[in-house]
């Protein structure tokens, strides 16, 4: 690209000893550091960044921050790449990508643009009514064009490979965050830093200084920049202030929630420190606000008010002074209100050539003295009645404006290569409304100023509150920077700083225009956009209320108004406004759409941080789990613990590791890491009161050193969980859950002991993870354990099945379970944690074979063992799986009375069964419908469900537990069972104890 | 492929023979020390020796006292704070639940001894967590990335004492040093160790750190 023609100033913001290339649409350009990348483009003039979303039209840099609806860009590539990103707000950095969006098939020639010549047959609403609204030819016309309209709707790319960066997230808290560090953030700051106040300031601008940094303004007689310095300066030798630039507030939550987004790496350009995140993002409890957000200028709307070269009057001022980039030879300003004098006086005295159009019929005679007099041609009672040109401004006419907007005279051509337009200031209330604080109207200042924030914890200070004036700004910061500290518990005396600012003596309001409506002879006409990022005219908002619409929401929905990236910040009080012209309402009694989180976009990696890959979730692991890993474990999820399923030996399918784990508890001896089991102490006088309520069974006669299982249900009388307690003293118990369910059971017990049985004098404390918990089964467990150097006697007399015994296993205390969950003999080995990984080296050295929970599975399934959360899901009682004996009918327990329900009473409810398959082979689909002719018609009669299939080594066949309408009255019956695939297999319904009926083995 | 970290941690203790009779106890945090990052003494991760740590739960304060105060010569405090000498550190975590920090095993074994499981249930959970170390001149915004609880030294001063999650793990974090930056003491169940452990480190990594690894266990 040819040089930057346009960079004819000195910018404060920019370091012109280093500059930097960087790539545009494929092309290469040069800016500065301290540029952002429109500045930078600007530098070389107000060409097309940008396409409108429905009409495709070119479209330039509009705007000078997060406002910006026109110039969205999509910066970087592969996996790096972000769509969207306002070039305004993006810092230029060495070598930078972007590319425009919304163009196809480049941003100089996009043949969407064939949408703004068939525009007269695309009215608002044409979506909803040719696609949407019903009739024969709907779905088939959509059918026809989605992918086409699919293709062309939508601003930029998704990324397609894994984004590299990284994000990070950060809490934070303090007594006041200040939200906006211009001329009002910073007084409120420095007034709440004096008050003793823990201070966060956060602002979206790389330097900090808001509105300050684009002007020449003076505060107490010297450059305010000077002040600003001076107040950061005074920030960052207090203790506990934190600033932060760069950093977009994007919303605010109920107590002083906040979030913001800070960029971190971005700045720097790819590839960032690897140990810099690219984006940080704040999670902040505030006990006060300040709001300091100020304002974002609007436009009033003329014809063809969307050209490349139509800028906002502010925005030039401020990539003027900040950057030095004037990106036209010939100004033309047009102005409602006082702030363009600015603008004009600072381009003039650049040597450009400029004309202001002030639609007033009076403005400041002071100010247009002061402008006169460095050359600019003032032209009273004009206002700006439309741009020619098409992918750059290459004139305009004003015309005399009457007060509601109305030409009244003939339209005078103007030479202008760039236009700047200022038709007033909309707060930036959308923080405010993220709390529910609702917008009141401004008639002097024609504007939506935030409301009843106080209560809230919210103080308002600057431009956001409606005031323009510097020292009306720097005044209220410092009473809300006061205000807020004392809120927030801080109460010091402190004097009064003297700030003042240079305003103009005899200030006169703004005139509200919203559109000109040209429609004089002679005059151009052409579009008129009032929201230029979703192309909304407005025709489109004179053909919503012809339509009939009212309410500024229904607005928004037909029209689209303040949708998209920018969510309407130059275009929805004009919209609204134009609204109430049409049904003669006032822009009060129209009100404004909810502003709602974010307040710009955020990206995803923002949201995400650090949770992801090896993070994303907690991981909980035994005491063994480096042995497990290390020898071929894969792991199932139960909770966030990872459990062993099973260990595959080189070239072993899991099938044939199951097998070999199963036939190895059968007829030798396996170990299993069973570390996850819950384990709760209890402790206390009145254990046996408090067993005997949560679980279904009696516990009067347990005795020391003894074990029982028992059954525990939610008040519904539906099981929850399930275990074995041991007695180990007089007033001490341990109490074993299932894995997942540890801590709720946990919470189970606190819930009643603390709000239902207060005085019950009972203790629960979890020990799951004080201990390694190694389960020994299979015949020749026995033999094992004997070999272990310990003072335990191992016999089946002075050590039972249902028993538990301590004492010194290997030199280390244990305590030791006679517990069965296989089937077999079975001891579960309780050592201190430490201590686990050497056990179970030692057991694996003596013989043992290490099995996962899928062995377990088989083993106990063939039992007929339930294992909670499979054979039960919340609906089932310990009738259901023919459990009855486990509950007493002689005491109460929680769930008993549910037992009298009608329903609960059926006998006829689903009961646990067995299945065996008529074809040996089959393993049955856990999941599995059941029914009995598989060949009636939809929809079938469920007849219950398959709860575990597995394959079973000892029955050489495939078998089943299931949960079966009348299924104790079924024995013997053949069933047929469901596949997704469609199929059917055929069941015999069994006894669901198919191994070891007697229970020999594992009391032997 | 099996973590850098495991293949360490496996060759380490094969060379110790651990496969004998007696048992040898292990850490899940058993890694060597190292530097690592922009400045290292920004963040000090120090995994602390094996606890002998004690849950206390008592509904009578006066009991609580009379059955600590001639061993420990601690006693209750009403609020979420720790008390510390130099036999142990009592911390309160609940209306009626305390975590007692022996100095010694022997401290611990006697409390376990004397208890009667009545007034005062005294249950041991030495194993069931690790206590690591957080210092250097960062560490308050490495936890700020991890806590949503306000660490600043002014609302955590020194023996503050919260139950929290960190990282999303739920931990016990006790505030032991004001200067320098600040140190934390750090008590997270065993089996969240090792997570809590790599998720520390990736957070300090913006900063610089220094891993000191597990003493003997």
């Amino acid at each position: 690209m040819d040089g930057a023609t346009y960079r004819v100033l000195d910018g404060c913001r920019i370091n012109k000893d280093k500059p930097l290339d960087f790539w545009f649409n494929g092309e290469k350009f040069t800016g500065y550091a301290g540029d952002t990348l429109a500045s930078a483009l600007l530098a070389y003039g107000a060409f097309p960044v940008g396409r409108g979303l429905k009409y495709h039209r070119p479209r330039g840099i509009y705007t000078a921050g997060s406002e910006e609806p026109n110039a969205l860009i999509q910066l970087e590539t592969g996996g790096r790449t972000q769509p969207n990103l306002r070039a305004t707000q993006v810092e230029l950095y060495g070598n930078l990508i972007a590319t425009s969006v919304n163009a196809w098939p480049s941003i100089n020639f996009d043949l969407w643009r064939v949408n703004d010549w068939l525009s007269p047959l695309l009215p608002a609403g044409f979506y909803y009514k040719t696609f949407m609204g019903g009739g024969v030819a709907t779905g088939r016309w959509w059918r026809l064009f989605e992918s086409s309209i699919r293709r062309a709707a939508g601003f930029g790319k998704a990324p397609s490979a894994p984004d590299p960066d990284r994000y990070e997230r950060m809490n934070a808290h303090c007594d006041v965050l200040v939200i906006g560090a211009g001329p009002a953030g910073l007084a409120a700051a420095a007034a709440a830093v004096k008050m003793g106040c823990r201070v966060i300031l956060a602002d979206e601008q790389a330097q900090i200084g808001g509105d300050l940094l684009a002007d020449d303004r003076e505060i107490n007689g010297a450059p305010a920049l000077d002040w600003v310095g001076a107040t950061l300066k005074t920030l960052s030798k207090a203790p506990d202030v934190r600033v932060l630039n760069r950093t977009t507030v994007a919303g605010l939550y109920d107590d002083n929630f906040v979030i913001a987004v800070e960029s971190v790496g971005d700045r720097n350009g790819p590839p960032a420190p690897s140990q810099l995140p690219r984006l940080r993002m704040w999670r902040i409890r505030a006990r006060q606000i300040v709001l300091a957000t100020g304002a974002h200028e609007r436009p009033y709307v003329f014809p063809n008010n969307d050209v490349p070269g139509v800028l906002l009057g502010h925005a030039i001022r401020h990539y003027a002074g900040g950057y030095g980039v004037v990106p036209g030879r010939r100004v033309l300003l047009g102005t409602t209100n006082d702030s363009a004098y600015r603008t004009a006086r600072m381009l003039s005295e650049a040597g450009l050539g400029v004309t202001l159009a002030d639609s007033r019929e009076a403005p400041p005679p002071s100010l247009v003295e002061a402008v006169t007099r460095v050359g600019v041609t003032v032209e009273v009672g004009f206002a700006i009645s439309a741009v020619r040109g098409s992918r750059r401004v290459c004139g305009a006419e004003i015309s005399r404006i009457l007060r509601d907007g109305a030409v009244a005279s003939a339209p005078r051509s103007m030479e202008a290569d760039l236009v700047g337009v200022s038709g007033g200031w909309n707060p930036a209330l959308h923080l405010a409304s993220h709390r529910g604080a609702k917008p009141v109207w401004n008639e002097t200042q024609a504007c939506f100023v935030p409301s009843n924030l106080t209560a809230l914890g919210i103080h308002a200070a600057g431009a956001v509150t409606g005031v323009g004036a510097l020292a009306d700004c720097l005044d209220q910061g410092h009473a809300a920077g006061r205000a807020a500290s004392k809120a927030a518990g801080k109460i010091r005396r402190t004097r009064k700083p003297v700030i003042e600012g240079d305003d103009v003596a005899d200030p006169v309001p703004l005139q509200k225009i919203w559109a000109v409506d040209n429609r004089q002879p002679g005059g151009k006409r052409g579009k008129a956009f009032v929201d230029l990022q979703n192309d909304v005219t407005t025709r489109d908002i004179a053909l919503a209320a012809q339509e009939n619409y009212r309410s500024v929401e229904h607005l928004k929905r037909y029209t689209t108004l303040g949708m998209g990236t920018d969510q309407g910040k130059t275009s929805n009080v004009i919209g609204l406004a134009l609204m109430g012209q049409q049904t003669a309402l006032e822009p009060e009694a129209m009100g404004v759409t909810t502003f709602r989180p974010p307040y710009t976009p955020i990206p995803f990696g923002a949201l995400v941080g650090r949770d992801q890959g090896e993070l994303f979730d907690p991981v909980r692991e035994t005491p063994m789990f480096d042995w497990h890993v290390a020898n071929g474990a894969i792991f199932e999820n139960v909770q966030l613990w990872k459990r062993a399923y099973a260990y595959l030996k080189p070239g072993e399918t899991l099938e044939q590791a199951v097998k070999r784990e199963v036939l190895a508890v059968r007829n030798g001896v396996g170990i299993m890491d069973a570390s996850t089991l819950g384990k709760i102490d209890l402790k206390g006088p009145d254990i046996v009161k408090l067993l005997n309520m949560v679980y279904t069974n009696r516990w009067d006669t347990l005795k020391v050193g003894s074990a029982r299982y028992g059954l525990m249900c939610r008040e519904d009388g539906m099981i929850f969980d399930d275990g074995v307690t041991a007695r180990l003293g007089k007033d001490h118990y341990v109490m074993t859950t299932t894995s997942g369910n540890a801590a709720i059971v946990l919470a189970w017990l606190e819930e009643w002991l603390q709000t239902e049985w207060p005085d019950m004098q009972v203790f629960a404390t979890s020990i799951t993870e004080a201990y390694a918990t190694t389960t020994v089964a299979g015949p020749t467990a026995r033999d094992l354990m004997s070999s272990l150097d310990s003072d335990i006697d191992w016999s089946n007399d002075a050590f039972p099945h249902m028993t538990v015994r301590t004492g010194k296993v290997m030199g280390v205390p244990a305590r030791v379970f006679r517990v069965s969950f296989s089937g077999e003999t079975s001891y579960e080995i309780n050592l201190p944690a430490r201590y686990g990984m050497a056990l179970w080296e030692a057991l694996v050295v003596r013989g043992a074979i290490p099995f996962g929970t899928e062995a377990l599975h088989v083993l106990r399934a063939e039992k007929g063992f339930i294992l909670v959360g499979q054979e039960t899901d919340g609906t089932v009682t310990p009738f259901d799986v023919g459990m009855g004996w486990a509950v007493s009918k002689k005491k109460d327990f929680i769930g008993k009375r549910s037992y009298a329900r009608k329903d609960t009473a059926r006998q006829d409810r689903k009961h646990l069964v067995g299945l065996l398959p008529v074809n040996k082979s089959t393993v049955l689909p856990e999941g599995g419908q059941i029914v009995d002719d598989a060949d009636q018609e939809a929809p079938m009669a469920m007849l219950g469900h398959v709860t575990s299939s597995y394959w079973s080594p000892m029955l050489n066949s495939g078998f089943a537990l299931a949960l079966l309408k009348n299924g104790r009255n079924r024995s013997g019956d053949t069933i047929h069972i469901l596949s997704l695939d469609g199929n059917a297999d055929e069941a015999r319904v069994v006894d669901p104890v198919f191994y070891d009926k007697e229970r020999a083995r594992m009391r032997g | 492929m099996k973590p850098e970290w495991l293949t360490r941690y496996f060759t380490t203790r094969k060379g110790r023979g651990c496969v004998a009779e007696i048992l040898t106890p292990s850490h899940p945090l058993s890694f060597p020390s190292r530097e690592s990052g922009p400045d290292a003494a920004c963040v000090i991760l120090s995994v602390e020796p094996p606890l002998a740590l004690l849950d206390l739960r008592c509904r009578d304060k006066a009991a609580l006292n009379a059955f600590l105060n001639e061993p420990t010569g601690l006693g209750s405090s009403t609020v979420a704070a720790r008390k510390t000498n130099p036999k142990a550190s009592l911390s309160r975590l609940g209306p009626d639940w305390w975590q007692l920090r022996c100095h010694s095993r022997a401290l611990a074994d006697h409390l376990l001894d004397k208890a009667d499981d009545t007034l005062v249930a005294v249950t041991d959970i030495s194993d069931a967590y690790v206590a690591i170390c957080l210092s250097g001149s960062r560490v308050r915004d490495v936890l700020a990335k991890a806590a949503t609880i306000d660490l600043h030294r002014e609302a955590f001063p020194v023996d503050s004492v919260a139950r929290t999650l960190l990282g999303r793990v739920t931990v016990i974090v006790t505030c032991t040093k004001a200067d320098s930056g600040g140190a934390f003491d750090i008590v997270v169940s065993r089996s969240n160790a090792r997570f809590l452990w790599n998720w520390l480190i990736d957070a300090a990594r913006e900063y610089g750190y220094t891993l000191k690894s597990a003493p003997e266990a």
